[in-house]
C-alpha cells in the first residue's frame, strides 16, 4: 500500500531520536549487540531529539571488473559495494548529557556538582542502540528503526547567542543482526 | 527461634542469587529486553528456569 504522504521527507524529518548505549541496563540485562532494549524501554531518559535534516551518506567501494568480447570491443563493469551505511541526523536545539559527553570528551556521563578531567576519552563515539521513530503529522508513528549502531558528534554546533543544532553521525554497526528491526505501521488513509 | 529463621531468608531476599545463562533462541524476550541466540545474561533463578523450560535458555551455572 502506498503511504498517504508520499514524501521521504516525512519520514525521517520530524522523526524522534532515542539512543540507548551498550551497558545500560534494561530489565536487569546489560545491553549489547545481542541484547536490545524493546520499544518500551526507550525513555525520555534516553532521547537525543528531533530530527530536523537527515542525510544518508553511505560509504562505498567499486569494484570493477573489465573484460574483451568475443565479437570485439571491451567491456567494464562496475560494482557499487555498500561497506558501510550510515546516516547524517541534525537535530533540534536538545541538551543532552550524552551530547556533553561526547562534546567535552568524558570517560563518563556527567554528574551534577561533580568535576570531570575533560578532554580524556580517545573514543569520542558511543556504540549502542539507536531508535528512529518517525512521526506523521498527526502524531502517528508510521515506522520505527531500531538497530545497533555508533554514535558520534560530526558537528558540534558553535556556543553562542543562537539555537544550536548537533550533527550526530549513525553508523549502522551489522553487529545486531536479527535485532535489527524496522518496523512500518499503517498510515491513515 | 522464629528471629533465628527470619534473618537468612530476608538476607537471601536482598541478594537473589542470579543464574548464569545462554540464550538458545533469538528473539527471546525478558522484561524490556530482546536477546539473540548467543547472549549471555544473568536472571534470577525463578524466571531462568521458566525460560529453560521453554528452551529459550541454557543454564550455564550460578
Amino acid at each position: 500500500m502506498a503511504y498517504a504522504f508520499g514524501s521521504l521527507k516525512e519520514r525521517l524529518v520530524g522523526a524522534t531520536l532515542h539512543f540507548i548505549p551498550d551497558g545500560a541496563v534494561v530489565s536487569t540485562v546489560t545491553m549489547s549487540a545481542s541484547a536490545a532494549p524493546a520499544d518500551a524501554a526507550f525513555t525520555a531518559d534516553y532521547r537525543l531529539g528531533h530530527v530536523s535534516n537527515a542525510k544518508y551518506n553511505p560509504k562505498t567501494k567499486d569494484r570493477t571488473r573489465e573484460w574483451a568480447l568475443d565479437t570485439g570491443g571491451y567491456k567494464e563493469r562496475t560494482q557499487k559495494v555498500v561497506v558501510e551505511d550510515a546516516y547524517e541526523v541534525t537535530v533540534k536545539d536538545f541538551a543532552t548529557k550524552l551530547f556533553d559527553q561526547l562534546a567535552f570528551g568524558l570517560d563518563t556521563a556527567p554528574v551534577d556538582n561533580t568535576a570531570q578531567q575533560a578532554f580524556k576519552a580517545a573514543d569520542r563515539y558511543k556504540d549502542g542502540w539507536i531508535r528512529i521513530a518517525m512521526i506523521e503529522e498527526d502524531g502517528t508513528v508510521s515506522g520505527v528503526l531500531r538497530i545497533h549502531v555508533r554514535l558520534e558528534l560530526a558537528t558540534v554546533p558553535e556556543i553562542k547567542n543562537e539555537d544550536g543544532s548537533p550533527v550526530w553521525r549513525i553508523v549502522h554497526l551489522a553487529d545486531g543482526g536479527a535485532l535489527d528491526l524496522y518496523t512500518p505501521y499503517p498510515t491513515p488513509a | 527461634m522464629a528471629k533465628d529463621t527470619a534473618t537468612p531468608e530476608a538476607a537471601a531476599a536482598a541478594e537473589p542469587i542470579l543464574f548464569n545463562c545462554t540464550v538458545l533462541v533469538t528473539g527471546t524476550t525478558y522484561g524490556l529486553a530482546e536477546l539473540a541466540a548467543g547472549a549471555k545474561v544473568r536472571l534470577p533463578e525463578a524466571d531462568a528456569k521458566a525460560l529453560e523450560s521453554l528452551g529459550k535458555v541454557r543454564i550455564d551455572g550460578v
